[in-house]
């Protein structure tokens, strides 16, 4: 086992972390701009979204030090291989990635509001109908999911803390 | 000859466990990072094969004195990482069920880490008696 593969670990779960937070910005964005409208156009609110994928391509550090890593040259039959062939389908892996797109089927509604600089003639607003109740729910899960990825970390911390005692 | 000496301790065995033990933390780290993944397959190691491969190393089976003698069967004991194929919604998104991975990953804790006490005391009795005994 070499130590890339040990850290391999940390980055999972740090995509994971990463990917909670940013689930969490989000929601705090809807809920922050849940009124407001565009300035300048008078649009209401784009809400966003997350999308979760599971990462398959090696990216980041450990690629990095991977891909620019000398390759030991090989001339005798008694040299060891370079790379390592534990066989493990989570080499490739890196954990979770996520990225934020705008909801195209955001629901407006309209606000009675005819001092509001963009009221229309009638005196309404458009504002974006965000959903509370599933931006809380989805917040709740996004900082258990943050939590449950912070405790892997921990187990996985005072295992290698223990492989050290040897 | 150090060779000899560590297998006859077992190193190798548990050394192969603690890689196995590693590998299956990584698998609950990918689980748990893509708990709210569309369509994501939960992952895990066959770790019972694992402990099959420990008891293969087990000195109280036959010993192959003869080229006649039968072989016993070598058990690979590389750890295999396996998707669940399971189509259950647990979490709603994917079949990640966070109770299952929070649960394997004490106990994978506590495996790593008892068996990484056991090496270590192992590797003090050793060098207890090389040191010897004043």
């Amino acid at each position: 086992m070499s130590i890339g593969k040990i850290f391999g670990v940390f980055d999972i779960s740090g995509s994971g972390l990463s990917a909670q937070r940013k689930n969490l910005e989000v929601r705090a964005e809807n809920i922050a701009n849940s009124e407001s409208i565009d300035k300048e156009t008078g649009e209401p609110y784009q809400s966003k979204e997350i999308r979760f994928a599971a990462l398959r391509k090696g990216s980041g550090f450990k690629n990095l030090v991977a891909n620019s890593k000398l390759r030991l040259l090989k001339n005798s039959q008694h040299h060891f291989d370079g790379n390592d062939n534990a066989s493990a389908s989570t080499e490739n892996s890196v954990g979770v990635e996520a990225d934020i797109y705008e909801n195209e089927n955001q629901k407006t509604k309209l606000i009675y509001a005819p001092t509001h600089p963009n009221a229309n003639e009638e005196g309404y607003i458009e504002v974006a109908d965000i959903d509370a109740i599933g931006e809380m729910v989805q917040l709740m899960s996004a900082a258990r999911a943050y939590e449950a990825n912070a405790t892997v970390i921990n187990a996985a911390k005072d295992m290698f803390k223990r492989a050290l005692d040897i | 000859m150090f060779d000899k000496i560590f297998s006859k301790i077992k190193i190798p065995s548990f050394t192969r466990f603690l890689d196995a033990a590693a590998v299956r933390q990584r698998a609950i780290a990918e689980n748990i990072a893509n708990i709210q993944t569309q369509g994501y397959q939960s992952k895990d190691i066959d770790f019972q094969k694992v402990l099959n491969s420990l008891e293969a190393d087990n000195p109280s089976m036959l010993r192959v004195t003869d080229p006649r003698h039968l072989q016993s069967q070598s058990v690979d004991g590389k750890p295999d990482v396996f998707e669940d194929e399971s189509t259950m919604l647990v979490s709603g998104e994917n079949n990640v069920d966070v109770d299952k991975e929070m649960v394997k990953s004490a106990e994978n804790q506590l495996y790593y880490s008892a068996t990484a006490k056991i090496v270590a005391g192992k590797f003090k009795a050793l060098h207890e008696s090389i040191r010897g005994r004043t």
